[in-house]
């Protein structure tokens, strides 16, 4: 890349203060260390501020890595039930959720390891505290004691994250009624779980815990879940969540939710559509699922005069700068997509404008994988949205009972779905079964590399791997192109 | 330890060295019979535990023992539970409290009743009682602010310095003829307490994550497994002794504030805790738990036998 200019900003006040950085980073999460680490590769003096103990981010530690724990040891239990006849095995009644992330501590504790050796190879400052704004170039940090230091930087990137939101007329008691944050302390499985939302948290708890035997139903005010994944998945996903005794019930809003004081919580929901027909559920413990809000209350935003989106986000440019000069926003507090990956680039991105890097290519195909049982991926349009955008399209299948390594492997549901348009440019790939968020790379590269579905045919893939998928809807779609 | 007690009080080196030896005695003889955990109890920390339990089975305990279906109904009663109508019944008492809250009060009611329950160190017993119970109300307001699990820790910190009575019941089968010091007899007991808190953990067979915070909480240093449990539950008796400070000087100084009777002020001693940074609670954070002390103490007034 090549170096243009760097942009300069004048400090605007005279506020005293204790570091002076080129850099602050509020947030430590995935887009936080990416902004970082880039900014110190140009020789910048970087600080970056935490408001957890551990750096890394609090999706990380309450979302991202416990529930994918949590998710391994439910396949890893559903592995040994195949087996219960064959070893004499029986699963105990009163399994712990603690049990099952015993792990964890030990996967966290690495991975703010190895975050933190990595900004520190870096010479990237830690603070630990909480950020808030004084002016355009001074932050103050209150720390865990009380006390409070102030620090200056020329360029602030805010990538404080987000916490899960909670309607105002809910009282979320971390015991009956969760959040994504609260359900991972669950003592014991619950009988019954009610989830109240259907994105990607939902969904992958959900088939989490109708896996290890929970009675789960997702409520969902549309008619399907994950509406931005292609529809074909998404049934596959609610077949495969009915399989292992989940429900998915769509069209229903929630009127109202009560712990009743005795055991079970009580959802009102109300039909959407005409006829608003009203109907009471119940379940042991309710998890609210409902997205999340950026996290800005403690930011003091207002000192600032920073454009806020009706939606409470942090209004950004093509550049992920905010309508100050010298403060750039990336991850959740900017909003859609809000997942790790993107942030980390979003990071890179807005740091490389902030010093007047040329940028070869920004990011058009995001890659989305949700950890659900089994995963989804997908890169580029939706059937739905290629059919709008083309006059003709062409759609190849595998379907992964015709793969030999998930035969090998008693993988039996998955699919694997190509849309190119006529000249055979492919527009989108969408998978659905084990290890599709891996899977998913190579449509990925494909479609960076301006590739034809072809490519899949003309060049050799091992065998038996997953990655034959490709070769098998690349057929069909071409025998499909012939037709 | 309460100061009103009613054992008459002897500043002797003698008997003190003969109280340190009788513990020794006591908890190194294989005669050492450790109770059983109240009946009640054991079965409603498993009714706990087990998610196909249900409200019928707590009715079913509460209904075969008098004295705690008489308790609960004074509890439900109680000004802390405010009930829009009188509580007559036990079923009306369950839907009242609900299944948690009611199986707390079981757990409380029988441990108290068995357990903290001596003729000579009455006194004794009623402070360790209330310093137990306001440890586990502690708990769950620590573990509630950051999304912790609110059971874990409550029955964590009822029981987190069970061996104390366990070992005054013992003494008192021995004591009989021997004055002793209050004050040397309290460090005594923080001294050995643990070492007999680990016996009957094992020998009670609760679950892990509750032996583990009963054995750890006073040594998280060395604290390997449920650290964060352990952690809630030291902050929580901390904030109990504090309680009860302030209540005592509540009473003492005419309700003035206990922060201007003392020279080291008690709130910031628990405001600088270093533990509070293991669970990332900033001091503002600390503050407003502190304020929620009367809501804990008027919890406490009613839940208590």
């Amino acid at each position: 890349m090549e170096i243009i200019s760097e942009l300069e900003t004048e400090f605007k006040s005279e506020v005293a203060f204790d570091y002076e950085f080129d850099y602050v980073i509020i947030g430590s999460g995935p887009g936080g260390q990416n902004s970082a680490i880039q900014a110190a590769n140009a020789g910048k003096t970087v600080a970056i501020i935490d408001k957890e103990i551990n750096v890394g981010g609090h999706c990380v530690y309450y979302g991202t890595i416990p529930s994918k724990t949590l998710r391994e040891a439910a396949l890893a239990i559903n592995k040994l039930k195949k087996f219960c006849n064959l070893f004499d095995f029986k699963m105990r009644e009163d399994l712990e959720v603690q049990t099952l992330l015993s792990r964890l501590d030990n996967v966290l504790s690495a991975h703010n390891e190895l975050i933190r050796k990595q900004l520190h190879k870096n010479n990237i400052e830690i603070f630990h505290g909480r950020a808030s704004f004084i002016d355009r170039n001074h932050i103050q940090i209150y720390k865990m004691d009380g006390s409070k230091i102030v620090l200056r930087a020329k360029f602030i990137v805010i990538a404080s994250g987000s916490s899960p939101r909670v309607p105002e007329d809910i009282y979320v008691d971390h015991e009956h009624i969760l959040d994504s944050d609260s359900i991972l302390n669950l003592i014991y499985i619950p009988q019954s779980l009610l989830i109240l939302g259907s994105g990607v948290i939902a969904c992958e708890y959900a088939s989490t815990f109708a896996l290890l035997g929970t009675k789960v139903t997702i409520l969902e005010k549309y008619d399907r879940p994950l509406s931005f994944m292609d529809k074909e998945l998404t049934d596959i996903y609610i077949e495969e969540l009915e399989s292992y005794g989940g429900e998915f019930r769509g069209n229903s809003v929630y009127k109202s939710v009560v712990w009743d004081g005795v055991s079970e919580v009580k959802i009102e929901i109300e039909s959407n559509d005409e006829h608003k027909i009203r109907e009471t559920l119940s379940a042991q413990k309710v998890l609210f699922a409902l997205g999340r809000v950026a996290n800005l209350d403690k930011l003091k935003l207002q000192n600032i005069n920073i454009e806020i989106t009706d939606r409470n986000l942090i209004k950004v440019d093509d550049n992920y700068k905010t309508n100050i000069d010298n403060i750039y926003a990336v991850g959740d507090v900017i909003g859609f997509p809000a997942l790790a990956s993107t942030s980390m680039e979003q990071g890179r991105l807005a740091v490389s404008h902030s010093l007047g890097l040329y940028i070869a290519k920004k990011f058009k195909d995001l890659p989305i994988g949700i950890y659900a049982i089994p995963e989804l991926a997908s890169i580029g349009l939706t059937e739905e949205q290629a059919n709008s955008n083309y006059q003709k399209i062409y759609i190849g299948r595998a379907f992964f009972d015709e793969v030999a390594r998930a035969q090998i492997s008693g993988i039996n549901a998955g699919l694997l779905k190509i849309i190119t348009d006529e000249e055979l440019n492919i527009l989108g790939v969408h998978i659905i079964g084990e290890d599709a968020s891996n899977l998913i790379h190579i449509g990925e590269m494909a479609i960076l590399n301006n590739n034809k579905a072809t490519i899949f045919i003309e060049n050799i893939m091992n065998f038996p791997t997953m990655a034959e998928a490709y070769r098998i809807a690349t057929l069909d779609l071409l025998s499909n192109f012939k037709r | 330890m309460n100061s009103n007690t009613e054992i008459k009080l002897e500043n002797n080196l003698d008997t003190k060295l003969d109280l340190k030896l009788e513990f020794e005695k006591l908890l190194n003889s294989d005669n050492l019979k450790l109770p059983m955990l109240p009946e009640v109890s054991f079965k409603v920390i498993n009714l706990i535990n087990n998610p196909n339990s249900s409200l019928n089975d707590i009715s079913a305990i509460i209904q075969q023992d008098q004295a705690i279906a008489t308790h609960i109904l004074r509890i439900a009663n109680s000004a802390a539970f405010a009930p829009p109508t009188e509580i007559v019944s036990i079923n009306q008492a369950i839907s009242r409290l609900g299944f948690k809250l009611l199986s707390e009060i079981i757990i409380s009611i029988s441990l108290q009743l068995g357990i903290f329950n001596s003729k000579i160190f009455k006194n004794e017993m009623v402070y360790l009682w209330r310093f137990s119970l306001l440890t586990g109300l502690w708990a769950k307001r620590v573990s509630f602010h950051k999304k912790y699990n609110v059971e874990a820790t409550f029955i964590g910190g009822l029981l987190h310095e069970i061996g104390k009575p366990i070992l005054l019941n013992s003494l008192s089968k021995i004591l009989n003829n021997i004055e002793y010091n209050e004050d040397e007899m309290n460090s005594l007991l923080n001294e050995y307490h643990l070492i007999l808190s680990k016996k009957v953990m094992a020998e009670w067979n609760l679950p892990k994550l509750v032996s583990s915070i009963t054995c750890n909480y006073n040594n998280l240093d060395e604290c390997v497994e449920y650290k964060k449990e352990a952690t809630i539950v030291y902050l929580a008796h901390q904030l109990a002794h504090y309680s009860l400070e302030l209540h005592k000087s509540n009473v003492e100084q005419n309700h003035n504030s206990i922060n201007s009777t003392n020279n080291a002020n008690p709130m910031e001693t628990i405001i600088t805790l270093p533990q509070w940074a293991g669970l990332n609670y900033y001091r503002d954070e600390v503050e407003d738990l502190i304020a929620e002390n009367d809501t804990v103490i008027q919890t406490l007034n009613s839940m208590v036998v």
